[in-house]
């Protein structure tokens, strides 16, 4: 019977540790052959410092003592190779209840403990990799801004000293040099947003009715502007970060009345099904659409499609949308077609 | 002025106006006589050399022989506008010097550069007035020197 039983080395002991029994897997896991082994000690399977440390006869005296002893630790196979060894040593009784052996059971989890140690390191560079990454949060914030405001405050300085001095041409010069330090200073805030988005925040019940109400009073003198029509009815009560679905359903809008047709005042239907254990939403408008060669695109850092001087505009509200999203354990698409309107997909978990 | 032979536009081919504006001053500080043409978007470029969109029948402005041309833009970028030039008929892009100019830092761009045939050249921006001077005397023959 013990001839087949995989993975585990199974040996039998006299009183004194010595062996008197030995399976094939035994053979497999510590290299020697049966005739080798039979009648020595186990301290042979013991490297010289455990040996010195007096482990193997511990072991022995604990199951002797309790009945049985576990221990997990290096172990040397016939040749001198280490490997990891789960050890459990039981006490065999005689007729008086006296102890007249041992039985020994060994695993081999030399591979186990290695992918264990794997992990542990895999864990540990995440964890470096995410310090870094706040402390670039921190760079940004700070280092950046820093010199970023130095200029900004000098340009003041020079348009309000100098401003009987300058010609045109120094004028533009500002200009140019005032637009530029502006653009940076929201493409570092938009950024530091992004890092921070879900951060330190707790989900909640969040209501997308009520949520698209009151989106539609903040927004109102824009949706008025451009002539707007929202529809939305039976929206679901989702469960996650108010703040940042707030940002989600806002930046969709806000694209939507941007990026409308000239002329068409845009259509922008919210709607909603459940099924697979997900909200899919779906913002669909009457828009200028997107090239479908972009459709992945639009959702980069900083990706845009069209020059600040037609849209105005930093890339970065559906980059943020696309980490909202996610951080529910969603995904957004859009499907479009050009001139006629876009289609903006995403998932909630239920 | 020095002049170059079928040297006769400097295509700038940038979303950002404010680098535009500072490369055709620095084009225009070298003594090199040549016309500059700003272009906000690679699709614009490629209309302009096509006589399409709004240069249509604009056969007769300055062929372009050198494009400055940035990678990052908006919509189509520099990337794309190479893949659409690879395309164009001979005629449109003959004797034209294609330089990739960019302030990215990432070396794998300047690699790909590397590799593509249409492109001649590589440099970060700004461009300066000795590295245009140099372009100019390697790839086109100087016909007056005044």
């Amino acid at each position: 019977m013990l001839e087949v039983i995989d993975d585990y080395a199974i040996l039998f002991l006299d009183r004194h540790g010595n062996v008197e029994n030995w399976n094939k897997e035994a053979e497999k896991i510590k290299g020697y052959t049966a005739e080798e082994i039979i009648g020595h000690n186990i301290n042979v399977f013991y490297s010289e410092e455990s040996r010195r440390n007096k482990l193997p006869e511990l072991l022995i005296e604990e199951a002797r003592l309790r009945g049985r002893a576990q221990h997990e630790g290096w172990r040397v196979r016939k040749g001198g190779e280490l490997f990891w060894a789960f050890v459990t040593i039981s006490a065999i009784y005689g007729d008086q209840r006296e102890v007249v052996g041992y039985s020994k059971f060994i695993r081999d989890l030399t591979a186990k403990r290695q992918m264990e140690k794997t992990t542990e390191e895999y864990a540990r560079e995440l964890e470096i990799k995410n310090k870094e990454l706040e402390q670039f949060v921190y760079i940004a914030s700070h280092d950046l801004q820093e010199p970023l405001l130095t200029v900004k405050n000098f340009v003041e300085l020079f348009k309000d000293e100098y401003k009987d001095v300058f010609d045109d041409n120094a004028r533009l010069y500002l200009q140019f040099i005032d637009r530029s330090t502006e653009r940076m200073r929201n493409l570092i805030k938009g950024l530091l947003d992004y890092a921070r988005l879900g951060g330190h925040q707790v989900k909640t019940l969040v209501d997308c009715n009520l949520l698209m109400d009151s989106l539609q009073n903040d927004l109102f003198s824009s949706i008025t502007a451009a002539e707007a029509t929202i529809t939305y009815k039976d929206l679901p009560i989702v469960y996650g970060f108010e703040t940042a679905l707030r940002q989600l359903f806002q930046n969709l809008l806000s694209n939507s009345l941007k990026f409308k047709m000239p002329g068409v005042p845009p259509q922008i239907d919210i709607s909603v099904a459940a099924h697979d254990n997900f909200w899919h939403f779906e913002f669909k408008d009457n828009g200028i659409g997107i090239e479908p060669c972009y459709k992945e695109k639009v959702f980069v850092m900083f990706q845009r499609l069209h020059n600040v001087a037609d849209y105005e505009g930093y890339g970065i509200g559906l980059s943020h949308c696309k980490k909202i999203v996610e951080l529910h354990g969603g995904k957004i698409s859009v499907e479009s077609v050009l001139n006629e309107g876009s289609s903006f997909n995403f998932t909630l978990r239920v | 002025m020095k002049r170059y032979k079928d040297l006769d536009c400097v295509l700038l081919v940038d979303d950002d106006i404010s680098t535009n504006f500072i490369h055709r001053r620095i084009v225009e500080n070298t003594k090199i006589n040549v016309d500059v043409k700003e272009i906000s978007s690679a699709k614009e470029a490629l209309d302009y050399l096509t006589y399409s969109g709004k240069y249509e029948n604009m056969e007769h402005a300055p062929k372009a022989g050198i494009i400055f041309l940035d990678i990052n833009m908006p919509g189509m970028n520099g990337w794309d506008f190479i893949a659409e030039y690879k395309k164009l008929d001979q005629k449109h892009k003959a004797r034209i010097v294609v330089v990739m100019l960019t302030t990215s830092l990432n070396p794998d761009d300047e690699q790909h550069a590397a590799n593509v045939e249409e492109i001649a050249t590589y440099l970060h921006k700004p461009l300066n007035m000795e590295a245009f001077a140099q372009i100019a005397d390697k790839y086109f023959e100087v016909i007056d020197e005044e």
